[in-house]
């Protein structure tokens, strides 16, 4: 297992004349789960994509230690984005069978674990003789997941994995990956708009806004420094006074808002004012929704 | 798999595609008519297989340039092959299809006129090869130009040429079967070639090395989809 940090720096992608990712600089360590969590259009299918170098940037390096990923076999052999694979007949791929993308993952990926891709494979009932075009959206999605865990990749991103699951499936699909963090240590990024349901497995939350990462932090600590607090308008305000808000709601007399406590901030109970813990999917709502109303 | 088997593979494809569709032809002709000799085996061997193959596998190299490049290249880049590698294993996939054709092509004409085979009867064979060269390597650039801008049409040209030799050729010898015929008609004709050989052979080379750079300058960016 590759003992490797993984950075980017000053990453900048461009489709023409517009600039989707904005000078991003990123550090993912070994041994974690990271989750990546953007509205649509945030640019995280692309910031992954670079960062596996399967697109290239416009700007910036990425780097596995000191060797620069960009065209380099050594470097990537570490790395593999499982990304989505279209279901629709756009992509010219999507002729392909799904023995066809084992087959050629047998091939070209050098840690491939047949055995492991063999298992899942019955697992999700695919059909191997099926053609890509032919699969359901799940069954696409099981498809990329197979491909992500038998990579044996030490870096390993998921592309909304369990767009598409039933709930069975997506209770198996974090069960797996749980098994295989636990027992190689792989680091994973996973992007996923179902915020709520994969909180758990991550160590670090990563929120990309808009071409740019708003926020990178552990998920617990995050948790921990989000509070909620609602109570008459004038109290809240006195409460939160000097502290960082996101997304005040007001109705009436009654305000609510998200506080976000700095290091060492704490924030007093006070009469007339209730304070909640709140999730992950609020305070990525509250930090990356805008303001309420 | 390793790499060269991999590449030896891609040949392999090429090679029979091509070979299968002038080999049916072929043996429809030997069926259809009277005599059932290897006189008759080699005749058929100068006058429709050698010029045939090279005419079926100058349409059927491009196809199988597009669908690879289309649909199984992205997927290599995807699973952490380089473009480099890409792109190198393709020229030498290209080499190595166009020479066997051409050898099986050469052998076939040796076979028909032997005793008498000369270096001259293996003229169309060598300009051959450098047609297969150049129609794979026009091929190429359209078909990564097609991926670069996503302009269907870009890609449509190249299919449709080579729909419709591969078609008329089909079309041609099928009649040619029907009424008994020989489907030497349609032999290629290289000898403007021939006034000077060595300048033509030096403009393909370059045509081909300057098609080879521009592929690869579009290669070495570009964007995947799967």
């Amino acid at each position: 297992m590759s003992e490797k940090i993984l950075r980017a720096k000053g990453i900048v992608k461009k489709y023409g004349k517009q600039e989707v990712l904005h000078n991003i600089d990123l550090t993912l360590e070994p041994g974690k789960i990271y989750g990546l969590i953007g509205r649509n259009g945030a640019g995280k299918t692309t910031l992954l994509s670079i960062l596996s170098a399967q697109n290239p940037a416009a700007s910036g390096e990425i780097c596995l230690g000191e060797e620069p990923v960009w065209e380099n076999p050594g470097a990537l052999q570490h790395i593999f984005f499982s990304r989505e694979i279209s279901p629709n007949g756009a992509a010219d791929s999507s002729g392909l069978k799904v023995k066809d993308y084992l087959e050629m993952a047998e091939a070209y990926l050098p840690k491939w674990d047949k055995k492991m891709a063999e298992k899942l494979v019955e697992l999700f009932h695919l059909d191997r003789k099926k053609k890509t075009m032919k699969l359901s959206k799940g069954m696409l999605s099981m498809l990329s997941i197979v491909l992500a865990l038998a990579s044996k990749a030490d870096f390993t991103f998921l592309d909304e994995p369990v767009s598409g699951l039933d709930v069975v499936a997506r209770e198996q699909f974090y069960r797996l990956l749980l098994e295989e963090f636990t027992e190689t240590g792989r680091t994973f990024v996973i992007s996923t708009h179902i915020i709520e349901e994969a909180a758990d497995l991550f160590e670090e939350v990563i929120f990309l806004h808009e071409g740019r990462i708003l926020l990178k932090e552990n998920t617990q600590e995050l948790l921990e420094h989000c509070i909620y607090v609602s109570g008459r308008a004038e109290e809240v305000d006195q409460a939160v006074q000097g502290k960082e808000l996101h997304h005040q709601e007001t109705l009436g007399r009654s305000k609510g808002v998200m506080v976000r406590l700095r290091e060492g901030e704490t924030l007093e109970k006070t009469e007339g004012i209730t304070l909640q813990p709140v999730n992950l999917q609020k305070v990525f709502v509250a930090l990356c929704g805008g303001e309420a109303g | 798999m390793r790499r060269e088997k991999r590449i030896l593979k891609m040949v392999w494809e090429d090679l029979w595609v091509g070979l299968g569709l002038v080999l049916i032809l072929c043996a429809a002709q030997f069926i259809r008519s009277s005599q059932w000799n290897l006189e008759r085996v080699r005749e058929l061997a100068v006058s429709s297989f050698s010029s045939g193959l090279i005419i079926v596998s100058s349409a059927t190299l491009p196809l199988m340039i597009y669908s690879r490049y289309s649909a199984q290249e992205p997927l290599k880049i995807f699973m952490g092959y380089t473009r480099k590698k890409v792109f190198w294993d393709m020229q030498l996939v290209k080499l190595l299809s166009a020479f066997f054709i051409a050898l099986i092509s050469g052998a076939s004409v040796v076979f028909g006129s032997w005793p008498l085979a000369s270096l001259e009867d293996l003229g169309m064979v060598f300009w051959g090869f450098v047609l297969m060269m150049l129609v794979q390597g026009i091929t190429e650039l359209l078909t990564i130009l097609y991926l670069k801008t996503r302009k269907q049409w870009i890609a449509l040209i190249a299919i449709i040429a080579s729909c419709g030799v591969i078609g008329g050729f089909v079309g041609y010898n099928t009649t040619a079967v029907i009424n008994e015929k020989d489907f030497s008609g349609i032999q290629i004709s290289f000898l403007f070639l021939q006034e000077a050989p060595i300048l033509w052979l030096m403009f393909s080379v370059a045509v081909c090395c300057l098609m080879g750079y521009f592929s690869w300058k579009l290669l070495k960016n570009l964007e995947i989809r799967i």
